[in-house]
């Protein structure tokens, strides 16, 4: 086909992993798309920036078998190409929660599978797609993965949280928005501190903001996304938290979703 | 299990990833003329052989395309015979189309006029011509950030449609079903004496290989 023909180095692998080696009916435990890349090589978050697409998986369940969304981690900031990205490098695991039916038989195995989709890049961008599945034997009694189960819950902590022990709020101030966080103790906004939109049509992509301090807190200054076809109304995205600090000692970021008002 | 891989790319040569290192709340490279400014005149070298430029095509629709062959988003547009058959449908309507491929040398998708020529052969390109910009100077006049990356302008010279090729980001090419080709969009309506209801979209694909 010329220009056009199929690759076949494959820069990434994916496998289903779980926290649990012997599910119990009714009772939910978490399924992972764990996805390894060779080094130099990255995939994406749920928004992946200016270029490059999220990992998709469509899950192939037995009946009566329900997987809620994927829970992704705070990704990192990669600027390339005069692009702002959101990604993943060596190892990313998208966690969901599978709920076995409660009518589900002790003493069969089922299969749990779905099909992958990803784009694996480095300097150039490959498509991947997989088939991953995973076994799952079901008795009276659910009994833990140790490995995987000690690896997800490393993951979940790198899972955004909620909010807290802080306000937020936004408004438009000519041609940027304004992020404003208040706290009870004081607050230097270092210049690591920074925002990942989840969407591409609010604020521009970049790697840093303007970050101002004020007393117990801060303001972080956004110009307005060049493809806004209107004028933004909320500001939703992860508040990374400054580097080598976690938000309240646990959260890599917060998880925003802040109305955008006039000042 | 080994990844089953859909679309091949060689990636030309050695290139790292560069990192760029921005000043904070700032980033290199300026955006391009957006839509109702008029299109920056310029001058390439075409695959054929001839210096050709917009001057070259006054009081004509003009299409701009950024391609790179080797990208899975313009791979989409072409395996599957969309881009071609939207640039013949182009042609029968007198709108020039110009292909540019901004890539510098040693970078994914930069060809020789050779090479290029090799391509619209084989690939049954039905563009005007094709220019080779390996300065990338045209690509950052414009603002070309990925590939695909299009810009429609009027017999007038003004851009009226500057953004990606339609409303499906993705590199599958079941994607094409349904999506809505905003240079076609734009110059069906400019041609009708209409407004262009999207004069610009966030365009998508790779990034151009600067």
């Amino acid at each position: 086909m010329g220009a056009f023909a199929p690759d076949t180095s494959p820069h990434s692998e994916a496998t289903l992993v779980a926290s649990v080696r012997v599910a119990q009916p009714g009772v939910p435990f978490w399924v992972g798309l764990r996805i390894k890349m060779d080094k130099g090589w990255h995939n994406y978050w749920k928004f992946p920036g200016d270029s490059g697409q999220a990992t998709t998986i469509k899950w192939s369940l037995p009946a009566g078998w329900k997987a809620g969304e994927l829970n992704w981690p705070v990704p990192a900031i990669h600027p390339q190409d005069d692009f702002t990205n959101y990604v993943y490098e060596n190892e990313v695991i998208l966690i969901a929660s599978v709920t076995p039916p409660k009518t589900a038989k002790a003493g069969t195995t089922i299969t749990l599978s779905g099909n992958a989709a990803w784009l694996i890049c480095e300097a150039s961008c490959v498509p991947a797609k997989e088939k991953v599945s995973l076994r799952i034997p079901i008795e009276k009694q659910a009994k833990p993965d140790l490995v995987w189960g000690d690896r997800i819950s490393k993951v979940q902590r790198q899972w955004p949280i909620a909010p807290s022990a802080w306000q937020f709020s936004a408004f438009q101030d000519g041609n940027d928005i304004i992020l404003r966080g208040l706290s009870k103790a004081a607050f230097n906004a270092p210049s690591s501190l920074t925002f990942i939109p989840s969407n591409g049509d609010t604020i521009k992509l970049l790697p840093t903001y303007n970050a101002q301090s004020e007393a117990n807190g801060f303001r972080l200054r956004m110009p307005v996304s060049e493809y806004a076809t209107k004028k933004p109304t909320r500001l939703k995205g992860l508040l990374v938290a400054p580097s080598g600090s976690l938000w309240n000692g646990r959260g890599k970021a917060f998880e925003l979703d802040v109305p955008i008002s006039k000042p | 299990m080994k990844a089953i891989k859909l679309v091949s790319l060689a990636v030309l040569g050695t290139v790292a990833a560069t990192a760029i290192v921005m000043a904070q709340g700032q980033r290199g490279g300026a955006a391009g003329p957006t839509p109702g400014s008029d299109a920056p005149t310029f001058s390439l070298p075409a695959s054929n052989g001839k210096s050709l430029g917009l001057d070259n095509y006054k009081g004509k629709y003009v299409v701009l395309e950024w391609t790179n062959h080797q990208c899975p988003y313009v791979v989409k547009h072409y395996g599957s015979g969309s881009m071609q058959k939207t640039q013949k449908w182009a042609a029968d309507k007198g709108v020039v189309w110009l292909q540019i491929d901004s890539s510098a040398p040693g970078k994914e998708g930069y060809v020789t006029p050779e090479q290029a020529n090799k391509l619209i052969k084989e690939n049954g390109y039905n563009s005007t011509a094709f220019l080779i910009d390996a300065d990338g100077k045209v690509g950052k006049m414009y603002g070309a950030r990925t590939t695909p990356h299009m810009f429609v302008i009027d017999p007038k010279g003004k851009i009226i449609y500057a953004g990606g090729i339609d409303d499906k980001p993705f590199p599958d090419p079941s994607t094409l079903d349904g999506a809505t080709n905003y240079v076609k969009q734009a110059l069906n309506e400019a041609m009708a004496g209409k407004a262009v209801s999207v004069p610009t979209s966030r365009p998508y694909g790779c990034s151009v290989k600067y």
